[in-house]
């Protein structure tokens, strides 16, 4: 194997690894605040390439920039969707049993799906004009799109961003605080309620910015959301909910396994993924870095 | 800490599955339920003895399905997956090893479900409510992924079809024989299962089940081996959904990957619901509605997906109870 090919697996990893970790921050950050486990989290990741494919088919011959501005836009707009979906939903059924709140998440992905299916149809969409636009480069004799260059940046600038709003401003100290110990925020006088709409929202900004990303490279098909889903649901299980260390842990451990899983067993890599789960589960019963709660 | 299931404390919670005396009469309604059945058959034609069959194939799984969610408080995502094992189990053995007969294939499929179902049972029973969704969640999908992509062994999504098969070692020449003969054999498995689990629920082990979902850790200080009961209830829960699918690839004939996507698991949670889920007959009446529903909505729309969680949360947030909770509270306050 030459050096190129192996720079192509590693590119291929950490592309893979940084759109997974866009839905498990997601994820993990909800659960940690908002206490549901957010199973429409799929659905939201369809919608946001879709709005995103959209958005690209009606701005054609723009320069680069424009459609990189257009990622931002497509997933804002879904945030907005969550943040409105937020205080007419999911707010009636945080007193009531676990069960309920993944009932009604879980119903909240079929009315998208079905909504997807309405506005866009069955047909997959294409769109390679901005992945062309970018062109390849060539690294040790393998010749590599740029684009995936671009993907994998994005995903880090939103990382750094949220160390910064979640450690170096107000509004962040108070999410950590709600998400460390909700009853000690709220006796303190912090209006806890106040931070859901924004928390969810930013949870499903950056799932939605996980599906607009893969637009330039794959086809968008109804199903896109379900295999990427069923891992990061795999990975918060594995890392423990509601841990943001958990989920870059599980990340790592899933993109490195899955990699690795590809290579050996192609036809059923999904099921060595699932191996891990099983194991890490049997052993840690609340994932890896995952604390038991009980509900209040 | 390493958790040994002790046999013999295991041996002593199924010794308490024994029916409270004043719940009998509960077993004469289902026998009566079942005779009504049995005596319609000729009068209905083959249609509709396809779609009574359907639905009683479909209430078995229902009614292992709220054994965990109604009754344990555990909401599982994976059941189609469960019905999945079932269904290719059988499938799989007409179509390697020309096994024809039904009892057999029905019993094979029962012993690999088990093995499957123990070792799964053993890490799910011991994760709280979150965690055992998702890892139902994952194996369900990990189900279909394999019947879908093992395309060499179950045919993709190309699907099996399933041969006319022998019951007692009768041979049939078409269909609908069989059909009507069958209809028959899914309703004494239905009563079986049924009666059983009626027993089940109305016993000292369904009782403490019951005390585990209102709260477990309570259940845990006055010293019930929680992790124990939920690994007997996922056990036996799982096993009403592998035999539903061993049944339901003989009723149709023809078996695919799509059947047991995840949006099964959510039809199985959605039927539970609509009947109501705490109680005994929810599933049963769910599962009727729901198969007329399956049959009549595709006339009128094709947004299936959307009807059902459309009427899911209006379930959830407006009537928790379901249909047979809804009548149940008219009934009592007159």
């Amino acid at each position: 194997m030459s050096v190129g090919l192996l720079i192509a697996i590693f590119f291929n990893t950490l592309l893979f690894f940084s759109i997974l970790i866009s839905i498990t921050i997601g994820l993990s950050l909800i659960f940690g605040v908002l206490g549901i486990l957010n199973l429409a989290h799929g659905a939201f990741y369809t919608l946001g390439a879709y709005v995103a494919i959209s958005l690209f088919s009606y701005f054609t011959n723009v320069p680069p920039i424009i459609y990189y501005i257009l990622f931002f836009i497509a997933s804002v707009i879904v945030g907005i969707i969550g943040m409105w979906i937020e205080p007419t939903l999911l707010r009636r059924v945080y007193k009531l049993p676990d069960e309920y709140q993944l009932l009604l998440t879980f119903s909240l992905s079929l009315i998208i799906l079905d909504t997807i299916r309405y506005f866009w149809g069955v047909m997959p969409y294409y769109h390679y004009e901005f992945f062309a636009m970018l062109g390849n480069s060539e690294i040790a004799g393998t010749i590599y799109p740029n684009y995936y260059f671009v993907a994998i940046a994005t995903v880090i600038l939103l990382l750094i961003l949220l160390y910064l709003l979640l450690f170096k401003t107000k509004i962040g100290l108070l999410i950590r605080a709600a998400s460390m110990d909700k009853e000690m925020a709220i006796s303190l006088g912090i209006n806890v309620k106040a931070l859901y709409p924004l928390v969810f929202a930013l949870g499903i900004f950056l799932c939605a910015m996980g599906g607009a990303l893969t637009t330039p490279y794959s086809a968008i098909t109804l199903g896109i959301g379900s295999e990427m889903t069923t891992i990061a649901f795999a990975i918060t299980a594995m890392g423990g909910l509601g841990s943001l260390k958990g989920a870059i842990l599980g990340s790592l451990i899933v993109g490195f396994v899955r990699a690795l899983g590809v290579f050996y067993f192609p036809e059923i890599e999904l099921v060595v993924v699932y191996i891990v789960m099983f194991i890490i589960l049997s052993i840690k019963p609340y994932g890896l870095c995952g604390r038991y709660e009980r509900r209040v | 800490m390493v958790y040994v299931v002790d046999m013999k404390e295991g041996y002593n919670i199924i010794k308490r599955i024994t029916l409270i005396k004043k719940e009998r009469k509960g077993i004469l309604y289902i026998i009566l339920f079942t005779i009504i059945l049995a005596i319609i058959r000729p009068f209905i034609g083959p249609y509709w003895s396809f779609i009574v069959a359907y639905g009683l194939i479909i209430s078995i799984v229902g009614l292992g399905f709220n054994l965990l969610l109604g009754y344990n408080g555990l909401l599982s995502f994976g059941h189609a997956g469960m019905f999945g094992i079932g269904m290719y189990t059988l499938g799989l053995c007409t179509k390697y090893f020309n096994i024809s007969s039904l009892e057999i294939l029905i019993l094979l499929s029962i012993i690999i479900g088990l093995i499957i179902i123990i070792g799964l049972g053993y890490v799910a029973s011991k994760l709280i409510i979150v965690y055992f969704a998702l890892f139902m969640l994952s194996f369900g999908q990990i189900i279909f992924a394999l019947t879908y992509k093992l395309y060499g062994i179950t045919g993709g999504s190309d699907g099996l079809s399933i041969p006319i098969l022998t019951i007692l070692n009768i041979n049939f020449n078409s269909r609908i024989d069989f059909l009507y003969c069958y209809y028959y054999f899914v309703l004494l498995i239905f009563t079986i299962c049924t009666i059983f689990m009626w027993i089940l629920v109305n016993s000292p082990f369904g009782k403490t089940l019951q005390a585990i979902k209102v709260d477990d850790i309570r259940a845990t200080y006055i010293g019930v081996p929680v992790r124990k009961y939920r690994y007997i209830a996922f056990i036996i829960s799982t096993l009403y959904a592998v035999i539903s699918g061993a049944l339901y690839g003989p009723l149709n004939g023809f078996i695919y990957p799509e059947l047991i996507s995840h949006v099964f698991s959510g039809e199985i949670v959605y039927l539970t619901l609509l009947g109501g889920m705490n109680y005994f007959a929810g599933p049963i009446v769910g599962s009727f509605i729901y198969t007329i529903l399956k049959v009549y909505i595709p006339t009128i729309t094709e947004y299936w997906q959307f009807i059902m969680g459309a009427t899911l949360i209006i379930m959830i947030l407006l009537f928790p109870g379901g249909i047979v909770g809804w009548i149940y509270s008219k009934f009592k306050k007159r």
